[in-house]
């Protein structure tokens, strides 16, 4: 019987109403509780992070106290009265070995008011050493004994690397005083552990619990102590600005206390307490990932799935109680007729599709909230550049009409020129040089031409050199490469920007600003006499630029009002005049030409356009230099920045799943209404085949078109110069404190093929060419693949084919073919992705060598194209999605009780491509047979019945399944399982319940029903399992 | 009647009234209250022009603090109380603003003199101010927040540079009053500890133009380096007789502890190229924070004003004070007291910290050379903030510079100054 409804009474919007009341409660429930957790976690770790601050306060205070107890002691001020070499001063040894193991000091220094180390008590190469004078004076211990020499005052160095002593040291430093005479001053080094104590005290925090500490640094932040997710971290790094928001580390380091959610040094979100310890000028970040607090918090989406099983299961209840609840919706008194399971069914279909409906929603919050705080972050910074930039020009523009200006009135004797200009030189550090040229015979009626210019040589400490111009060339000429600078200001009789280029006296990248002056006479200005030069060193943009990187290879440019680059990373774009017009036109982007002229046009905004190729979409944010119609711009790509492509892999599943669930409902309620009850099932058995084939060409969709993202280890990634020159910066510092001689050698490689030959290694051929100074001949030519294998049949072959001297520089090539060990894990296959590397490292071990990438060399590389590949670069059936360089340091630890302490360190050049596997040889190896094997089951099961031709068809399927198996075994011997094996698990399964059917023929009623069964539900379960089994796979 | 509609009905009027009622609260939640702080300076007087500059950086502050949503999300209101130069009248406005106005706090004081008067009424009615100026050290009030710098902070690093850089014998000059007196008392001790000399030592009264009798003494002794701790109106005689006299920077440098951008605009620069000073904030810092600070002075007092640093001390102590008001959800005394501990702001100067035992501020230290365009070319920074040190026991025991400064305030006569 079937239960029929009055439910007049009951508009559909009360069925909204109360399933839009539940899912509301729980979603409010989910929100607030899930706030209010945070919450509750961003007040304990504040309150950890005052506490921790605490500590360290005490610590160096009782340090201080200690300290003062021996400086009192008479052998330690007598000390400085003595002449003879206090090593062998046996007394003040044992005093001070013994005050210092019972005070937790590593090594206690003396040093007399000349800044000489008088005394060192562990440490004989310190002996001697003058903190006043270089390199001494700018290590973190000659830094803070000037500071304590002024103020006579207690001072805590900097906790940086000590490259005597090869580990992180901090030392407190006090001035000693005996009978009010200052004799001298001690520095303790304060044993590294108690701030190892802070960093790896993970108590409370969880699993992703973490303690940072950083100081502020001119780039950035740096983090001076390991972390938990930064083990090794001893050398000093520092962290350029998070490309999503602000890591609460830069306010902590900048004085601040507080708590809230922000991204941390791994761009991972974070729920942080942070706080500031004066006393040492460091920040400490007490922090734990978002998605630990929020995944213990999932219980409440548990819930929600569970509430709308629940109504699923009452949804069955109920049609199989009809009588019963009958009873209560007759209750209701309604009139309108419809079925209880009619009724529960759509009730379902309303609960899915609300939660359908939220998960789109948050789906869409996880693209685009990260997106806008990633442009509202990158308009901060493009406006604080153009201010910065605005700032640095102003100054040039300054000095060059303030000396324009006083020639003009007479008021700077020709005579003071050079001194002038050596004078503001030296006060301006954003000027290169400046010139003054005089027009023929205006300075010396008897001398044609005066130019006298002055400017700094950035390899020697910025000393300022003058030379004079005529004795280059002559600058009247109508050479508009070299003379444009003077031509255009006398032609025209105003002040002129230049474009940027490369000086033909200095090798410099410069932009110059070039103003006329007057003689005295000229009181109208009317006929200029000359022209003052000012030169901005390109190189000052570059450190602008290097703070504006967002994602990872986003970068900055800057271009002149006619559309010319003044900077851009890759330089030989400003060194050959390109515009963005013209790199529009060479990669036949109208999105970028576009773009293009609206930055010319417009005054500041943002724009996008699709690059050619990879199909990604590329940001562009720009502003106006108004005193230059200038335009800077920052660009990145919105793959970058978006939310961890895993969480969107994950809600996309989620949405795909729950939209499976409600169109299997709804086809369902569609076929019980317009097919009659002998052919719903028949309606509802194709309906749901097709929507799980659907959606499981939906799920490939999404797993296939994953972003590829760089997995970020140790290494450091090098995109493009900008980030090379950052990285380099750095390396040079380290090598001048360790007083290295560091040389960089542009190496290239471009690829010809590469094959996989097994799981374990990779081949390739193609050529490498390197460039060096052709002058030194001491570093020996060459480079090594030091993961290269040339056992067995692999062989490894550098053949030199190339040979060039241009100018200074010497350009060796080599035809590579080599073998590297590496392992690939094939187990997703095919959806399997990999990183193909190729480590080089030079062949002179003697010399401290760096190979860096000849980036100016890939003539394509902003053509969409792949860095080291051309168009007929071969890849076995891989497609390579992403290709760049990586710097990996090598370490080699010691240990230090629990702490892991570098003892040396090797950087190598790495070469990576990121590959994904075309489908086609998969599809047609393995997918299409297995169909065949499948279509060719489901034709026997309908068609044949007889027993002995179905069971000789099944067992020929089976042998055919077999075979394909075996092949896919022996091409991808793994230890585990392989996804595309499930497929053959399924049909082994369906192959043998199909003999099970034959087997039961003999009972004709059980085989009828077993035969329906199966004819109707083999394509939707085949699809089915297929479905589930992909999402389980690749969920994780 | 059916019941269903009624239970609908009921659900969206309870709906319509949650609304009704959060959005009442939020439009009323934005509150009209405020909180009173006084500011405690001499508008009139031989002290009225320079302090005038250190109530504009406080009102500045003020200002913006309100703009950033307020302290505990009410407005500040400044009451101001002009002290006249004259330090019984600061007593009497300190004991005004607490009584009547029931100020949170005060925040004011030039002279060591003035704060030194209002200390006994601070202490009385367990209030708290905070002082901004660089001071001789030698107390340590828990009744004051001192973000000035003490003489280790700003006295003793000049002293020292210019006995490496300058030479080696001093002349010290100042104004007749505690703060130039104790100073040069510490300077003495730091200039013999080094092994230098002391040729001579002269004062005026506080804002005298008399300076004769101090040329006159220079001349004669020919020191190699002038300490100058003459406040306010003094230096312009000064360094014009100076000059008269042939002394020039090139000459005789001298090395002044309170003559900072402001005092320099009343001279004719050129005279001045070449000497020094020394103090903790310069306005040709290159800081994104100073630049914020000097764009706001000169957007809100006019595009020719110059800043000094006892000016950015007082803007830094309101945003210091609201920033621990806000952490401590109050702005009862003890509990700022309690909570400004470590407190540090990120201020034009650098990053300040309050030390955690005498409520003085770290800071940096710096020694400027006057440019020809008015401003200071910074030939020494130090390396990070220093820690305050009021009491320099290295030459001194604390009970010993008590005693030296209760010996002053007897020899005046139960004042703080000379006159």
């Amino acid at each position: 019987m079937v239960s029929q409804l009055n439910l007049k009474n009951v508009p559909i919007i009360s069925v909204f109403f109360i399933s839009i009341l539940m899912l509301l409660i729980f979603a409010i429930g989910y929100r607030f509780g899930l706030q209010w957790t945070v919450i509750e976690q961003q007040n304990n770790l504040l309150k950890f992070a005052r506490e921790r601050i605490k500590k360290v306060n005490e610590y160096v205070q009782n340090r201080d106290m200690i300290l003062n107890v021996l400086i009192e002691n008479k052998n330690v001020y007598e000390a400085f009265n003595e002449k003879n070499d206090l090593s062998k001063n046996e007394q003040l040894k044992t005093l001070i070995t013994t005050y210092s193991e019972a005070n937790d000091f590593k090594n206690i220094l003396l040093i007399n008011n000349s800044g000489k180390i008088i005394f060192s008590e562990i440490e004989k190469e310190k002996f001697s050493i003058n903190l006043l004078q270089s390199p001494y004076n700018t290590t973190h211990l000659g830094r803070s004994y000037a500071q304590t020499m002024m103020s006579l005052t207690m001072s805590i160095s900097s906790f940086e690397f000590d490259y005597i002593l090869r580990e992180q040291t901090l030392y407190i430093i006090k001035p000693i005083f005996f009978n009010q005479m200052l004799k001298g001053f001690i520095a303790a080094q304060i044993n590294p552990e108690f701030i190892y104590k802070i960093t790896h005290n993970y108590f409370d925090l969880g699993v992703t619990g973490e303690v940072i500490l950083g100081e502020a640094v001119k780039n950035g932040t740096r983090i001076i102590a390991p972390t938990r997710h930064i083990p090794y971290q001893l050398i000093e790094t520092i962290e350029s600005t998070s490309p999503k928001i602000e890591n609460p580390l830069h306010e902590a380091v900048l004085g601040q206390e507080g708590k809230g959610i922000g991204f941390d040094h791994r761009g991972i979100k974070t729920i942080n307490g942070w706080g500031y310890l004066p006393v040492l000028g460091w920040g400490l970040v007490i922090k734990v990932d978002y998605s630990e607090v929020e995944n213990a918090f999932n219980w409440l989406y548990y819930l929600i799935y569970g509430v709308l099983i629940i109504s699923i299961i009452t949804g069955i209840i109920v049609q199989k109680n009809t009588q019963f609840f009958s009873r209560i919706f007759s209750y209701i008194n309604v009139k309108l007729q419809i079925t209880v399971g009619f009724f529960c069914t759509t009730l379902c279909i309303f609960g899915l599709l609300i939660a359908v409906i939220t998960l789109l929603y948050q789906y869409r919050i996880l693209k685009h909230e990260t997106i806008q705080d990633v442009h509202a972050i990158a308009e901060t910074k493009v406006n604080n550049a153009s201010e910065e930039i605005t700032k640095e020009l102003n100054q040039v523009i300054v000095r060059v009409q303030s000396i324009a200006e006083d020639l003009s009135l007479g008021r700077l004797k020709k005579e003071d020129i050079v001194i002038r200009m050596e004078r503001d030189l030296k006060e301006n550090p954003v000027l290169f040089g400046l010139a003054v040229a005089y027009a023929p015979y205006t300075y010396d009626a008897t001398k044609k031409l005066y130019a006298p210019r002055s400017t700094k040589n950035e390899f020697k400490n910025n000393t300022i050199k003058t030379s004079f111009v005529e004795a280059s060339f002559d600058y009247t000429s109508q050479d508009k490469t070299t003379a444009s600078w003077y031509q255009m200001p006398m032609t025209q009789n105003k002040p002129f920007w230049l474009d940027a280029g490369k000086d033909v006296l200095t090798n410099a990248f410069i932009i110059r600003y070039a103003a006329p002056f007057y003689d005295v006479a000229d009181k109208n200005k009317e006929k200029p006499i000359g022209v003052v030069v000012g030169d901005y060193n390109i190189e000052s943009l570059d450190a602008i630029a290097q703070k504006l990187v967002i994602g990872e290879t986003g970068y900055a440019f800057v271009l002149s009002k006619e559309g010319h680059f003044m900077y851009h990373p890759h330089l030989k774009l400003v060194t050959e005049g390109a515009t963005i017009f013209d790199i529009a036109q060479q990669q036949n982007n109208k999105g970028l030409y576009m773009v293009a002229q609206k930055i010319m046009n417009n005054q500041s905004g943002k724009e996008y356009y699709q690059e050619i190729g990879t199909l990604d979409t590329i940001w562009v944010h720009f502003n106006n230099i108004p005193q230059v119609q200038w335009s800077l711009g920052l660009v990145f790509s919105e793959k970058e920045i978006t939310a961890s492509p895993e969480d969107i892999r994950h809600m996309r599943m989620w949405i795909l799943s729950l939209s499976v669930l409600l169109a299997l409902l709804i086809s369902f309620q569609v076929c019980r209404i317009i097919f009659t009850e002998d052919y719903i099932l028949e309606a509802f058995a194709i309906a749901s085949s097709l929507i799980f084939l659907i959606a499981l060409v939906i799920l490939i969709f999404i797993i296939y078109y994953e972003p590829v993202q760089i997995q970020k280890g140790k290494e450091a990634i090098i995109s493009n110069e900008t980030s090379l020159k950052a990285f380099l910066n750095e390396q040079q510092l380290k090598a001048q404190a360790h007083y290295e001689q560091l040389s960089f050698i542009p190496t290239g490689i471009l690829l010809h093929s590469i094959t996989f030959p097994d799981n374990d290694h990779i081949s390739f051929t193609g050529y490498v060419w390197q460039k060096y100074d052709v002058k030194d001949k001491s570093i020996i030519r060459g480079f090594q693949l030091p993961e290269a294998t040339t056992y067995g049949s692999y062989k490894l072959s550098i053949e030199q084919v190339y040979y060039n001297v241009t100018g200074d520089v010497e350009t060796i090539g080599w035809k590579v073919s080599a073998t590297l060990r590496q392992y690939y894990d094939y187990s997703e296959y095919p959806f399997d992705r990999h990183r193909a590397t190729i480590q080089l490292a030079p062949k002179d071990q003697k010399h401290t060598i760096m190979l860096i990438p000849a980036f100016s060399d890939y003539r394509d590389i902003n053509n969409g194209k792949l860095l080291g590949f051309d168009t007929e670069t071969s890849i076995d059936e891989f497609i390579a999605q992403k290709s760049f360089f990586s710097y990996v340091t090598t370490l080699q630890a010691v240990s230090y009780d629990d702490i892991q302490e570098v003892a040396s360190t090797k950087t190598m050049l790495e070469y990576h491509i990121l590959l994904i596997r075309g489908l086609l040889n998969a599809f047609i190896i393995y997918i299409v047979p297995i169909l065949v094997i499948l279509f060719s089951l489901y034709v026997v099961f309908y068609k044949i019945t007889d027993t002995g031709t179905a069971i000789a068809s099944y067992t020929g399927l089976l042998f055919a399944l077999i075979v394909l198996h075996g092949n896919l075994r022996n091409n991808y011997n793994i230890g585990g399982f392989l996804y595309i094996e499930y497929l053959f698990f399924l049909a082994y399964v369906t192959l043998f319940l199909f003999i099970i059917h034959v087997l039961a023929w003999t009972r004709k009623e059980k085989a009828d029903y077993l035969t329906k069964i199966l004819r109707l539900f083999f394509w939707p379960v085949q699809f089915a399992c297929w479905f589930i089994a992909t999402l389980i796979v690749f969920y994780y | 009647m059916n019941k269903l509609p009624f239970f609908l009905l009921f659900f969206m009027l309870l709906t319509l009234g949650v609304g009704i009622y959060l959005s009442v609260y939020f439009v009323t939640s934005t509150s009209t209250e405020t909180i009173p702080v006084g500011i405690l300076h001499s508008l009139t007087g031989t002290m009225g022009a320079s302090e005038q500059n250190v109530v504009d950086a406080t009102l500045l502050a003020i200002d913006e603090v309100n703009a950033q949503g307020g302290v505990l999300g009410k407005k500040i209101k400044p009451i101001l109380f002009d002290g006249a130069s004259d330090w019984p009248t600061f007593a009497k406005g300190a004991e005004k603003l607490i009584t009547q106005d029931k100020v949170e706090v005060i925040f004011g004081c030039w002279t060591s003199a003035s704060r030194k008067t209002i200390l006994p009424v601070l202490e009385k009615y367990d209030h708290l101010l905070f002082y901004p100026l660089q001071y001789e050290g030698l107390e340590e009030s828990p009744y004051v927040v001192y973000t000035g710098a003490t003489a280790n902070q700003q006295i003793i690093p000049g002293v020292v540079w210019a006995f490496h850089n300058l030479g080696k014998k001093f002349f010290l000059v100042g104004s007749d009053y505690v703060y130039p007196r104790s100073s040069h008392a510490i300077n003495k001790e730091v200039i013999q500890a080094l092994g230098g000399t002391v040729v001579g030592e002269e004062y005026i009264v506080l804002g005298s133009q008399e300076v004769d009798h101090i040329i006159k003494k220079i001349v004669e002794t020919k020191p190699e380096v002038i300490l100058n701790i003459l406040v306010s109106e003094s230096n312009v005689p000064f360094f014009k007789k100076l000059r008269e006299a042939g002394i020039t920077p090139e000459k005789v440098p001298t090395i002044s502890f309170t003559f900072a951008e402001l005092e320099l605009k009343a001279l004719d620069v050129k005279t001045m190229i070449g000497d020094y000073t020394a103090l903790n904030y310069f306005q040709s810092i290159d800081r994104r924070e100073n630049e914020h600070f000097v764009k706001a002075i000169k957007a809100k007092f006019g595009a020719d004003r110059v800043v000094s640093d006892y000016m950015e001390a007082a803007y830094f102590g309101v945003h210091l004070w609201a920033q621990t008001a806000n952490i401590a959800g109050t702005t009862e005394i003890k509990q700022i007291r309690k909570n400004i501990k470590n407190q540090a702001y990120n201020a034009p100067e650098g990053i300040v910290s309050i030390d955690q035992n005498n409520q003085h501020t770290w800071k940096i230290a710096r020694i400027g050379k006057i440019q020809s365009n008015g401003q200071y070319n910074i030939v020494w920074t130090s390396e990070k903030t220093i820690q305050p040190i009021p009491y320099p026991t290295e030459y001194r025991s604390k009970e010993e510079w008590d005693k030296f400064l209760n010996d002053l305030y007897i020899g005046w006569g139960g004042k703080w100054s000379a006159n």
